[in-house]
């Protein structure tokens, strides 16, 4: 009996061991110089051995240590670790809502007066860093979306790059009398065609008018932006067969091999197309405005910054690191690494492709301040502009909807949650 | 004589006393055995299904604390308040169009085709190897195909169509609100319709055959046949099938979006209570509003439909099984 008893004790014993070892608490010395670093991008890990070093040679003692995520799954894992409590020093946040709602949830810490480097960059970019008017991360990357266009097929017919909308839709014009399918859209993913309301709306609406959107003095059903929309509907018919089942890669597999003259994309997807078709010679343009009065505007959007821990042990070499980060030297060593424009202006690539610095070059001189779809205020609540617009375009383009009637519909889903509209 | 207790008697006094408590140990010991498996149930299936009750009574992005408490709102949204409730009708009516193909199809001319297979037909075997394949295959490359083949330009469905002189027939079945979300029915019921008929195909197979040539010598013809003997004696396979249907039905999402989106376009007319949850969660394309409380909310409701019918079918199937 008395070996049955034990064999019991035995068992819970066992029992009770194996679920302590299960939540083990792998608690790690805290090094006070030792700042940690997530991120969904494993190219990173360069560029941080990079920093690391610089902040050495300066004679600041400071260790990085790096880890990265799988893309889907970095989400999750962070948020995860953040609400308990086990997150890094330094986030890798993806951009608008991605930085808003962690500065919103409290957990990561205002970079006002922390950050001395910030006030160098634009006033359009820091816009979408900022929640309540308090700055929450360094904006490390910016994408722009622009027209691209096949140089071979608008030399081949004599064409010249757009000054003003008339000009485009000549082009169209000439173009499909040549039987040339003017222009490739990506009808079954909204989010892509959204890039084309950006662009056209870049230069046509101007910061003034998109101002007083945001303070509610005007409304998504101003004629101007009617305007804008009847101007993207009058592209319809230079779509391609089928347009509305078409996907992003099938856009962009169109584009590649030479059967679409134009596409509007973003800037990150020029080494893609150029992958798959390395001959292709790309050139772009930004979406003209109406008349030569107007300048040709480009839409850039941030795509992801750099957000300090609430909670971080080591606030002042997390700190140190970045600052770093919003210096003239880690946005030039960023773009040359990696191919892309960093979020501090006025950076020219070493040795960048003729795109790339076309589009840097837009964003130093002619990215607008004030935003009203990708990242901005609009894009904040439920339901967002970036949905209405996606799913609107769709419609306007199935003739479901008029310009005027989409606008309505914009302005007043977004007058449910949008306080100044109210 | 000195009462001095010998060795033996010490020991079982001992046993005396502690009788009760093994006595007890051992008639609950089966609760020990059971506790690996509660664990496991508790932490993977038990805790996050009352956290997502809990979380669904909060207005919560799903980062920081959650200290907005809203009580039934976010159901009360889903159900009431314009654009929740009218994004929550359309996904839930997509479902049930769904449903119905599926059911019908899987039920009935799964049923009808494993009774084909049932028969000494030459090269069965093979047919059922093309019936059963594209069930091995995964979702991601099942949408990946049919995109290839419904493609507008390029897809093998449209080029054929023009070349047999049907062009007006070759449209943009992916992008049309009209012909979306059937053709994602259908390409589904490819991907899944070889589960159905080896189920049927195992039934039928139970069936005795002394039955089916009682029959025939009564002079059943075929129909007769599949009407009056299989038919009746398939009922469990079909609750079974009309169950799996159903939940596979209402927790649809893969195909929707890998072919459609988040946004499950073209303006939502695919869009079915997967793709609303995914997308009220974790926000679409990275740059909206996510709202994890809102998102549980929307689970809790989906399996509010579920459970009961399942439930139910469950109840059901025990009253009909038949033993030969």
């Amino acid at each position: 009996m008395g070996r049955k008893i034990l064999s019991i004790v035995g068992i819970i014993l066992l029992v009770i061991s194996s679920l302590a070892a299960c939540s083990g608490n792998s608690s790690s010395k805290d090094d006070e110089n030792t700042v940690t670093i997530w991120s969904w991008r494993s190219q990173d890990a360069k560029i941080w051995k990079k920093v690391e070093d610089q902040l050495n040679k300066d004679g600041k003692n400071i260790k990085i240590s790096f880890r990265t995520f799988t893309p889907t799954q970095y989400d999750a894992s962070l948020q995860t670790a953040m609400n308990g409590g086990k997150g890094p020093d330094i986030l890798t946040l993806r951009g608008g809502s991605g930085i808003a709602k962690y500065a919103t949830g409290k957990q990561i810490t205002s970079l006002d007066n922390k950050v001395p480097g910030l006030d160098n960059f634009s006033k359009g970019v820091m816009s979408q860093v900022k929640t309540d008017g308090k700055t929450y991360a360094v904006p490390f990357a910016v994408q722009t979306s622009q027209f691209f266009y096949n140089k071979d097929l608008f030399k081949k017919y004599n064409l010249q790059v757009p000054k003003t909308w008339d000009d485009l839709i000549n082009n169209m014009k000439v173009l499909k009398e040549k039987n040339v399918t003017p222009m490739g859209i990506s009808g079954r993913e909204g989010w892509a065609l959204a890039l084309i309301l950006d662009s056209v709306g870049a230069s046509q609406l101007g910061d003034p008018w998109v101002k007083d959107l945001i303070s509610g003095k005007t409304h998504f059903n101003d004629p101007k932006f009617v305007n804008v929309l009847s101007n993207i509907n009058s592209l319809k018919k230079y779509f391609q067969n089928g347009y509305s089942a078409s996907s992003y890669q099938d856009m962009e597999t169109l584009f590649s091999q030479g059967k679409v003259a134009m596409i509007v994309d973003g800037i990150w997807s020029v080494k893609t197309i150029q992958d798959q078709n390395p001959n292709l010679k790309i050139g772009s343009f930004l979406a003209p405005p109406v008349d030569t009065n107007q300048k040709a505007r480009v839409y850039a959007f941030v795509d992801g910054g750099y957000g300090l821990n609430a909670k971080s042990k080591t606030k002042k070499a997390a700190i140190d690191v970045l600052k770093y980060t919003s210096t003239k030297q880690y946005a030039q060593t960023y773009t040359d690494l990696f191919g892309e424009i960093p979020g501090y202006p006025g950076i020219a690539p070493t040795n960048g492709t003729p795109l790339l610095n076309v589009a840097m070059n837009n964003y130093k001189e002619n990215s607008i301040n004030q935003l009203f779809r990708i990242r901005s205020p609009f894009s904040y609540g439920d339901p967002a502009i970036d949905t209405l617009a996606a799913s609107g375009l769709q419609e306007l383009f199935a003739g479901k909807k008029t310009p005027q009637t989409l606008a309505d519909q914009l302005q007043k889903s977004i007058t449910k949650w949008y306080k100044p509209f109210k | 004589m000195a009462k001095t207790l010998t060795a033996k008697e010490k020991e079982s006094t001992i046993e005396t006393n502690l009788y009760p408590i093994v006595k007890t140990l051992k008639k609950y010991s089966f609760l020990l055995m059971l506790l690996p498996a509660v664990i496991i149930y508790g932490v993977f299936i038990l805790y996050p299904f009352l956290s997502s009750i809990y979380v669904s009574l909060f207005d919560w992005s799903g980062i920081g604390p959650m200290t907005h408490f809203v009580g039934l709102n976010n159901y009360i949204k889903w159900l009431t308040e314009d654009p929740y409730s009218t994004m929550f009708y359309r996904a839930l009516g997509h479902n049930i169009f769904i449903l119905l193909i599926n059911i019908i199809v899987s039920v009935f001319f799964g049923m009808f085709i494993a009774f084909l297979l049932s028969q000494k037909i030459k090269g069965s075997g093979i047919y059922k190897i093309i019936f059963f394949m594209p069930h091995t295959f995964s979702l991601a490359v099942v949408a990946f195909l049919w995109g290839l083949l419904l493609n507008p330009q390029w897809g093998v469905v449209n080029n054929f169509l023009k070349t047999i002189g049907l062009g007006h027939y070759a449209l943009p079945w992916l992008g049309s609100e009209h012909t979306a979300l059937s053709i994602i029915a259908v390409i589904g019921l490819w991907h899944s319709m070889g589960f159905p008929i080896l189920v049927f195909l195992a039934a039928i197979m139970t069936i005795p055959k002394s039955l089916i040539e009682a029959a025939i010598i009564d002079g059943a013809g075929i129909p007769t046949i599949f009407s009056k003997i299989v038919i009746p004696l398939l009922i469990p396979p079909i609750i079974t099938i009309s169950v799996l249907t159903f939940i596979g039905s209402f927790g649809t999402f893969e195909l929707m979006f890998l072919l459609e989106g988040a946004q499950a376009g073209p303006y939502y007319s695919t869009d079915v209570l997967g793709t609303l949850f995914y997308r009220t969660a974790f926000g679409g394309m990275g740059a909206e509003a996510s709202g994890m409380g809102l998102g549980a909310s929307l689970a809790i409701i989906t399996l509010i439909i579920i459970i009961p019918i399942s439930i139910l079918s469950i109840w059901f199937q025990r009253k009909r099984n038949i033993e030969f």
